[in-house]
């Protein structure tokens, strides 16, 4: 049975926007290690395809983007879209009936599942699916965009706090 | 000298509303009171103000805590920041303009902390750069919209501390990076 966890760097006032964010090296490091140590990781689109920027190498990379282009590509991925027909290197594609799929995954695997994407973790979270949120609060206000929880959902139970890097801390929440 | 804090309860996704929220848990609540009691003064917006009034008047359905909690909020220095108001309760200064004076003569002269209530307010205090702390006591629920913690955006800010507080709540303090 495994763990499906939806965690993202989010500002203070709550929103995911990558460009919002450049992560130190400490964070960046803190990323390899849980990327490496993931079951696999269910993306919405819009997610898929700014991580599909891992699958080429570009000559500017340092050894630590190398590092996680390995551990990302290495990654069994699903993609949940109707739109996209076909998905790159270690993904499969799913077009319907994400309730059932993401439900046998759980049930079929071990260890902990990546949901990457705020509509999708809307989605899955609202079928009751996600067993652990955990939200990266980076010390910076935005003002507007893409937030963390795409929309109300039930009490949630606090059941860690982790300072993970000298600007960011971690805080994991389980349904209440 | 006096140092200017602006602290909220408010959800996972940064939303302050009050009833929405859900009332605090005694021991958050004892916290709370503790915390109003020691203060030198707040400096409230309108709309805040004018919830808060609430408390200058006796309510034949209080209880005990309710009593305890008037007791602190008329004892407390306030001011308030308002151009439409005329009129204030007792023990407060109405401050029409010059805000930026007042508020500086006031970290200056006073000493401890004073509280700034409400995120109207506290945005153009940011502004202005006179806040000096930020404390977000996070409560487990997400609401999905609402009136945020946070008013606007702000230059970074670095994280001071991390505390858990009463049932449910986790407060962190920022201050200016």
């Amino acid at each position: 049975m495994a763990k499906l966890v939806y965690g993202l760097n989010q500002t203070l006032d709550g929103y995911v926007d990558h460009l919002a964010f450049k992560p130190s090296a400490v964070l960046f490091r803190h990323f390899i290690d849980q990327v490496r140590n993931l079951t696999g990781t269910v993306y919405g689109r819009r997610t898929y395809e700014v991580m599909r920027y891992w699958d080429e190498d570009l000559p500017d990379w340092m050894a630590a983007e190398h590092e996680f282009a390995a551990v990302w590509r290495k990654q069994p991925k699903w993609v949940v879209s109707r739109s996209l027909k076909s998905v790159g290197p270690n993904a499969t594609l799913v077009g319907d009936d994400i309730e059932a799929v993401i439900q046998g995954l759980k049930a079929r695997l071990v260890g902990e599942i990546d949901v990457a994407g705020p509509e999708l973790a809307g989605s899955l979270t609202n079928l009751g699916l996600i067993d652990e949120y955990r939200l990266y609060l980076h010390p910076v206000v935005v003002g507007s965009g893409k937030p963390f929880f795409a929309g109300p959902r039930p009490p949630l139970r606090l059941v860690a706090s982790d300072r993970i890097a000298e600007e960011v801390i971690r805080l994991t929440y389980v349904p209440a | 000298m006096a140092k200017l804090v602006f602290g909220l309860q408010q959800s996972l996704d940064g939303y302050v509303d009050y009833m929405e929220l859900g009332p605090p848990g005694p021991a958050l609540s004892r916290h709370f009171m503790d915390h109003a009691r020691a203060l030198a003064g707040v400096v409230y917006g309108r709309r805040m103000y004018e919830i808060m009034r609430y408390w200058d008047e006796d309510s034949a359905d209080w209880g005990a805590e309710e009593h305890d909690f008037a007791a602190v909020w008329r004892s407390q220095r306030k001011w308030v920041v308002s151009r439409s108001l005329k009129l204030v309760g007792p023990n407060v200064t109405l401050v029409e303009d010059g805000v930026e004076s007042v508020i500086r003569g006031l970290k200056a002269q006073l000493a401890g902390e004073i509280d700034v209530a409400g995120p109207t307010l506290a945005r153009s205090l940011t502004d202005l750069g006179l806040i000096d702390e930020y404390r977000l006591y996070l409560r487990p629920v997400v609401l999905g919209r609402g009136t945020p913690f946070f008013a606007g955006p702000r230059p970074p800010l670095r994280l001071a501390a991390s505390d858990l507080i009463g049932e449910d709540a986790i407060r962190l303090t920022y201050v200016p990076a």
